[in-house]
């Protein structure tokens, strides 16, 4: 191969602070992760998933608007919907305070924690690329040789969870809260709805916080790309197995599920019983929807937070992760 | 001239490293100016470990160091901004192409992607590398990824770059291209390289200054100049024929001489100058083929200091 000698010349321009180099690892991290044809598609069912949400919302807005097109679909439905979308109309009307948070707070409920299951998909599609295949091709000792320490490359590695999980669980929320109260029938749900929306960065920040130092731990467990993947599946999964026998059993196997744990998160910020309590005082058709629910045993939104054993169980496997780290991502 | 003044680029004072039971690096005290430094040691010598504590990849256990004029253990981030590396080890980021590794590598020192991205296609230029730049570094040759290794190191403008088993695994031609261009960083354009090798005729072609190492500890340090000065003495005579009748002549003389086995004779003839040896050579009416003063000096210094070594233990 001939020698072509352009010369060599000193770098004169300025360089830029640490941030940026922590910034650049979780920007190329997060376009790596994106070029997966099956992370375009949750990114794409979640971000639907929100529009479904702003749909529903926008419905129930309508409610409060005469000679809507919700009027007429109402009318076309059958005697038991109508009643109970009757007695939502009445009570929007009535209390639009405590109706517009009540319905936006459930709404934002179960949108957030259904959507923490596409962000643990999309978590287990990029553990390979966060730092198993690093470990495989040494490239730890590159990073190390250049102008960030561990701490930053732990840091760009957490941004690239992080950004992922923005992605595909909190920015849709926030652009579901946006875009459903630009279509409201007026600014005041902004208000109504804060609560709903504080909630919802409350328990899907933390969420995001456990989940992107859990899987950077998992993915530096070894340096197979199957091995780590596969390792975050069956946490995932065997950890929802403890659920059940949780609750027949001993209680606290409840919590070796990081899902389970994070439930409870959802159930201390949202506080959904006493909202729920409050609209089926007002609207009996909820009411009594509750009472038969209850006899076949109690929604999962009524449970009380188990928040002590929760936030035990995530700080243990907190630590774990980061033993994992320190260990495992040395420069030898 | 390093940062801050200081004359040295390299100061280490009492610099031990411990690997469990075993000593690593064994008291190590040393001020190396700029330049071309040789890092000369058998394999397991500590050239490695020594190069790794300095840039802070492994924890010193006892002692300290200043590179540039800097504190090793306190400044890591700002000395590794001013300090370019190649690794002996394969080691890259998986899945990307060869300029975007390079781009990278600048990013993560600080540069902005525009100049990083323009700094990249230049010092690929450098190292020789044309359009192979556009595959994927998991897809290069040995040759390729150490050209590549060398473009990452000075991509941010270091100044000083280590270099550790450069040219491992490279024919003889790719070899001599690396280290004609490892060269030149120094010659022309002023960076230091602090070369690790166990290859001599490696450090012999580049460096100017020597330091050995040898279990953990420095054996010799001083310029090549200095060094084949001490074995100016020294030569070796190619002659068509007659060779013991020489060297019997030269040990008569109260000369070291000994035949070699590819034919030559080595004389320790004691003197600066080669008249004493040319006046042997004419009285005996034997007119050499060649002779090569001072042949083979690292060489001789290295095993010596070795020796040296493994007599003090």
């Amino acid at each position: 191969m001939p020698l072509i000698d352009t010369g060599y010349h000193h770098y004169e321009g300025r360089y830029r602070g640490v941030w940026y180099r922590r910034a650049t690892i979780t920007s190329v991290g997060l376009r790596a992760c994106l070029v997966n044809p099956w992370m375009k598609r949750i990114l794409s069912a979640a971000w639907l998933g929100a529009l479904a949400l702003v749909t529903l919302l926008f419905f129930v807005g309508q409610l409060l608007v005469k000679d809507s097109i919700a009027f007429t679909l109402i009318e076309n439905l059958n005697p038991g919907l109508r009643a109970l979308f009757n007695g939502i109309m009445g009570w929007l009307v009535g209390n639009p305070e405590v109706s517009v948070h009540t319905v936006y707070n459930f709404a934002f409920y179960q949108f957030a924690t259904g959507a923490s299951f596409l962000g643990l998909i999309a978590i287990a599609i990029a553990i390979p690329h966060l730092i198993t295949t690093d470990l495989a091709s040494r490239a730890v000792l590159v990073y190390s040789s250049k102008a960030v320490n561990r701490f930053d490359y732990f840091l760009g590695k957490f941004g690239v969870v992080f950004s992922l999980l923005f992605l595909t669980w909190l920015g849709p929320i926030l652009a579901a809260w946006a875009l459903s109260n630009l279509l409201a029938p007026n600014w005041s749900f902004f208000i109504h709805s804060r609560h709903a929306l504080l909630n919802s960065i409350c328990y899907v920040g933390a969420s995001m916080v456990v989940l992107s130092v859990l899987a950077l731990g998992i993915s530096a467990t070894s340096t197979k790309e199957k091995t780590t993947g596969s390792t975050w599946i069956g946490l995932w999964l065997l950890g929802n197995a403890f659920i059940p026998l949780g609750q027949n059993t001993k209680p606290w196997l409840k919590h070796l599920s990081f899902s389970f744990d994070l439930n409870q998160l959802a159930l201390h910020f949202f506080q959904l019983r006493r909202d729920v309590d409050a609209a089926a005082e007002q609207i009996p058709i909820i009411g009594s929807m509750l009472e038969r629910a209850s006899r076949r045993g109690a929604p999962g939104f009524m449970n009380d937070a188990e928040l002590p054993g929760a936030l035990i169980a995530l700080a243990v496997m907190l630590l774990l992760a980061i033993v994992i780290l320190v260990k495992r991502v040395k420069p030898e | 001239m390093a940062d801050g003044g200081n004359q040295f680029i390299i100061e280490a004072k009492n610099l031990c490293k411990r690997f469990g039971r075993q000593l690593a690096l064994n008291d190590v005290t040393l001020d190396v100016p700029p330049g071309a430094i040789g890092l000369l040691g058998p394999n397991g010598a500590g050239k490695s470990t020594f190069i790794k504590c300095l840039l802070q990849l492994q924890p010193i256990t006892t002692g300290g160091a200043r590179l540039l004029g800097r504190e090793v253990g306190r400044e890591g981030r700002e000395i590794r901004k001013l300090v370019g590396y190649t690794p002996e080890q394969d080691c890259h980021i998986p899945g990307m192409v060869g300029c975007e590794y390079v781009t990278y590598c600048a990013r993560l020192c600080g540069l902005p992607f525009q100049a990083a991205r323009q700094r990249a296609h230049e010092m690929l230029d450098f190292v020789g590398m044309g359009q192979e730049r556009y595959r994927k570094v998991d897809t290069y040759s040995t040759g390729m990824r150490q050209r590549l290794k060398l473009a990452q190191a000075i991509v941010h403008g270091p100044k000083i770059v280590f270099l550790d088993e450069p040219t491992n695994g490279l024919d003889p031609k790719g070899r001599a291209q690396i280290l004609e261009l490892i060269g030149r960083l120094w010659t022309e354009h002023g960076i230091s390289i602090v070369l690790s090798s166990h290859l001599l005729p490696d450090v012999d072609r580049v460096c100017d200054r020597i330091v050995v190492i040898g279990k953990g500890r420095v054996l010799v340090h001083d310029t090549l100049a200095n060094l084949k000065a001490r074995r100016v003495g020294a030569a070796e005579v190619i002659v068509p024929e007659r060779q013991h009748e020489l060297v019997e002549n030269c040990r008569q003389r109260g000369w070291e001489a000994e035949l070699m086995t590819n034919g030559h004779v080595k004389i320790d003839h004691q003197s600066d100058r080669l008249n004493p040896l040319l006046q042997v050579l004419d009285e005996m009416k034997l007119p050499p083929l060649e002779i090569i003063p001072a042949a083979n000096a690292l060489e001789e210094m290295f095993v010596q200091a070795l020796r040296t070594a493994d007599a003090a233990d």
